[in-house]
């Protein structure tokens, strides 16, 4: 039934009085009482009158007989029966007949002197009362009642017979006058208890009234007027607890005000915070970045922002505030502002973070921190250069090589430790995005959403496996398959964190390793298609073995062992060259594959050029730790001089042009495999002259 | 076996030659660099690099010859590379940078330039 239908049924159902149903309720009961009990005292008081009736005829009926004793032994009984019996009728006129007869049934005394000697006829239809407790001297007829006594002597000879007849109309009608007797009591009786009955309700009920009122007040919003009933029944404390009821509901609707101010108030703060992100996807040459952000179930402190940059630039920031609620979306609007007006100052990724931290240091709460990593991406070249504040690692996926390249943060989170600290640990890191190739900035709410259940993280290793299988895709669905697979994991617990993603890459296409990393012949072939230990053993069988440990530039061992294998197809310096090239790799492999663990060891496989192996003349380096190929590392704008004057990340570039071919694969059980085919008898560019 | 790599500190007229010694990889190079920053923030504008003992330098080092000398140069000084092995020549010119640096035959051609001719 719909509202519409119950406010009708409300409108059109009668409403009794409580006081006049309880009125008449106890009008009717006081009613059917007077009536039953006056019934059965007219009853009981008829039955009385009618053996009060018949006993004093019956003594009357003695009394005569015992006086007309001595009378009918006279010789004249006559003379002082007559004058007793009209005395006994004058007397008793509701008396039909009083007679003494003799013992021959003569009237001897009767009221009217001319029956006087006449035999007695009886009236007709005399018939003895059964049950009665004068059997045998009182007989009745529809008219009469008679009761008749036998006159006997003193020796017990019986002298004759008294018959008294009474009218049955006298006796209807002493009854008669009774019960309008009992019908006016009981009438009064019956007026009094209607009216008393109603007073009695009427003030009984008067609670009713007021908590009626009082309610009724409620029911229009009045939560504050208290009924304030002094009444000791049950309706008193029902009129104390709706008193307290109301209380309650007033308090409840103060709070749930409150709470609806507050909600608005949040509701505000994270539509601000919405605004503050891009909804759309931001395209810059052939490159885009397009995020999401899923807030939690209260406002959350994350934020990302994609812009443009002068230069032609695009410029992607992620944040993530330490604390929810209106504090950290506070911080995150002020960082918002401040990225903003900053932004278009700085080259660098570092600088801008350290701008940001010496901005925020001192105007944080204790216990709030902010971590964030910055980017900015030179579109024409494809280097995305970063630096990050403690955030969660970028991950760079190449789904042609079906890597995915980890870059862990080395800042402190902003605004927690003195300024000076900070801005030390704060460093630019450049990769090269090539076609298909994607960077993924994210919050802790992707990787440590708990799992419904059991509570496991989420995990870096799952975000990996979904960005390796993006090889093609768009943003737009490698976005959608994190965010469902992360809503899959948390299956129906609400969520406690954001989700923010922000993807940056060249959309919709795969990649392909640069020229440099290409190998001729089937040498790429070869290595590439290594499945095992076994494979690589075999691969490798005829050639010259070292192992090393990886350190820091790499090892003389490399050039000593070069030495002793005398391999003719290479003069002194084409030697010293490939040395410095092998030693750059092992070096790499030591600060960015194993993250400079000292001792992790790296194998070299030398194939002579003099051999008939496929790989002659090639040099192959295995290693175990992070895959880091050359394709991921810019080479240096050395025009630059601020790159010259960084004096970093020249390894990859050395390498490269000390080496006629390169091939770099990151091989499942096996590890990574780099072939190296050195340059021989490489030309020097011609020399410019020197200014000293 | 680890790399041994030393550098000898000597003031002359004018200048000061850091005599390298040794394969100039990594750690060599963090040693060099400081080395140098102490020499141009004790006030030295030029600084002569004298790389005839180094047969080796790796990347590491490549980059602290760019930046001492960008350092000097803003600064209005000025870096020196005397006596650089062959191997090393030819990585430097391999990368193209050995024209962004100085580089003299010896240490002598250094003095015999700052020495007025008399």
């Amino acid at each position: 039934m719909d509202q519409q239908t119950q406010d009708h049924g409300k409108q059109q159902r009668r409403v009794f009085s409580l006081n006049w149903v309880f009125s008449l309720a106890v009008a009717a009961l006081v009613v059917a009482a007077v009536i039953g009990v006056g019934s059965v005292a007219q009853q009981h008081l008829r039955n009385s009158l009618h053996r009060e009736v018949e006993t004093r005829l019956v003594l009357e009926a003695r009394n005569l007989a015992h006086v007309s004793a001595d009378a009918l032994l006279d010789e004249f009984p006559e003379l002082s029966l007559m004058p007793m019996v009209q005395q006994i009728q004058e007397d008793r006129p509701e008396l039909a007949f009083v007679v003494v007869l003799d013992h021959e049934g003569r009237i001897q005394g009767h009221a009217d002197p001319r029956q006087f000697g006449q035999v007695f006829v009886e009236p007709a239809g005399l018939a003895s009362v059964a049950g009665s407790a004068h059997d045998g001297n009182l007989r009745t007829s529809p008219d009469l009642i008679v009761a008749s006594v036998a006159v006997q002597h003193r020796d017990g000879q019986e002298l004759g017979m008294v018959l008294v007849g009474l009218r049955r109309s006298y006796v209807d009608d002493v009854v008669s006058r009774s019960r309008k007797a009992l019908m006016m009591v009981s009438a009064i009786l019956l007026v009094v208890g209607v009216f008393g009955a109603g007073a009695l309700m009427h003030v009984m009920l008067r609670p009713v009234s007021v908590l009626k009122a009082g309610i009724a007040r409620i029911g229009q919003g009045d939560l504050e007027t208290p009924m304030n009933l002094q009444d000791r029944t049950e309706l008193g404390m029902l009129a104390e607890t709706v008193d307290e009821m109301a209380a309650r509901i007033k308090a409840s609707q103060t709070l749930m005000l409150e709470k609806n101010r507050l909600d608005h108030e949040m509701d505000l703060a994270h539509s601000i915070q919405v605004s503050l992100m891009p909804d759309r996807q931001i395209a810059c040459g052939r490159f885009a970045a397009e995020g999401l952000y899923q807030a939690a179930s209260e406002v959350g402190g994350d934020y990302f922002d994609a812009f443009e940059l002068p230069g032609d630039k695009l410029g992607v920031f992620m944040a993530d505030v330490a604390g929810k609620g209106l504090g950290g979306c506070l911080v995150t609007s002020m960082l918002a502002a401040l990225v903003k007006a900053r932004r278009d100052r700085y080259d660098s990724p570092a600088e801008l973070l350290t701008a940001l931290d010496r901005d925020l240091n001192g105007s944080l709460s204790p216990g709030v921190f902010v971590t964030a990593i910055y980017g900015i991406l030179d579109p024409d070249r494809g280097r995305l250069t970063f630096a990050s504040a403690a955030h969660c690692p970028l991950l760079l996926a190449r789904p042609a090589m079906g890597v995915v390249e980890e870059y862990r943060s080395e800042g402190v989170p902003l605004g927690i430790i003195p300024h000076a600290i900070a801005a030390s640990s704060y460093h630019d890191t450049t990769v090269l995005l090539g076609p298909g190739d994607l960077a993924l900035l994210y919050t802790d709410g992707l990787t440590e959403a708990p799992r419904c259940g059991d509570g496991e993280e989420f995990g870096q290793a799952r975000v990996e496996e979904i960005l390796r299988r993006a090889n093609g895709q768009g943003h737009g669905p490698v976005l959608e398959s994190l965010q469902a697979a992360v809503t899959g994991w948390q299956g129906h617990e609400s969520r406690f964190d954001d989700l923010t993603l922000l993807l940056v890459g060249c959309p919709g296409h795969v990649s392909k390793l640069p020229e440099t990393s290409q190998v001729s012949g089937n040498a790429g072939n070869l290595i590439g298609d290594l499945k095992s230990e076994d494979e690589l053993t075999q691969l490798t069988e005829g050639a010259m073995h070292l192992q090393v440990s990886a350190r820091s530039g790499g090892s003389e061992q490399i050039g000593d062992w070069m030495k002793a294998l005398m391999d003719a197809s290479l003069g002194e310096r084409d030697l010293g060259l490939l040395e410095l090239a092998l030693s750059e790799h092992i070096n790499n492999v030591f600060e960015h594959g194993y993250l400079g663990r000292p001792g992790a060891e790296v194998d070299l496989w030398w194939y002579p050029a003099t051999s008939e192996h496929a790989l002659a003349g090639w040099v192959m380096v295995r290693d175990r730790g992070r895959s880091c190929p050359p394709a991921s590392v810019e080479v240096p704008d050395l025009e630059n001089s601020d790159v010259r004057k960084r004096g970093r990340g020249l390894g990859w570039a050395l390498i490269r042009t000390l080496t006629e071919q390169l091939e770099y694969r990151t091989l499942l059980n096996i590890g990574n495999v780099c072939a190296i085919k050195p340059a021989v008898d490489v030309r020097t560019p011609e020399e410019e002259p020197l200014h000293v | 076996m680890s790399e041994t790599f030393f550098i000898t500190d000597g003031a002359q007229d004018g200048f000061t030659v850091l005599s390298l010694t040794g394969r100039l990889g990594a750690d060599a190079a963090t040693d060099l660099r400081e080395t140098c920053m102490d020499r141009i923030e004790a006030g030295e504008r030029t600084l002569v690099l004298d790389l005839r003992a180094v047969p080796f330098v790796a990347s590491s080092g490549l980059g602290t010859f760019l930046y001492v000398n960008e350092m000097m140069k803003e600064l209005g000084g000025r870096m020196v590379l005397a006596g650089v092995q062959p191997l090393v020549q030819d990585v430097l010119s391999l990368m193209n940078i050995d024209r962004f640096l100085n580089i003299v035959e010896d240490v002598d051609q250094v003095r015999r330039e700052l020495t007025p001719a008399t």
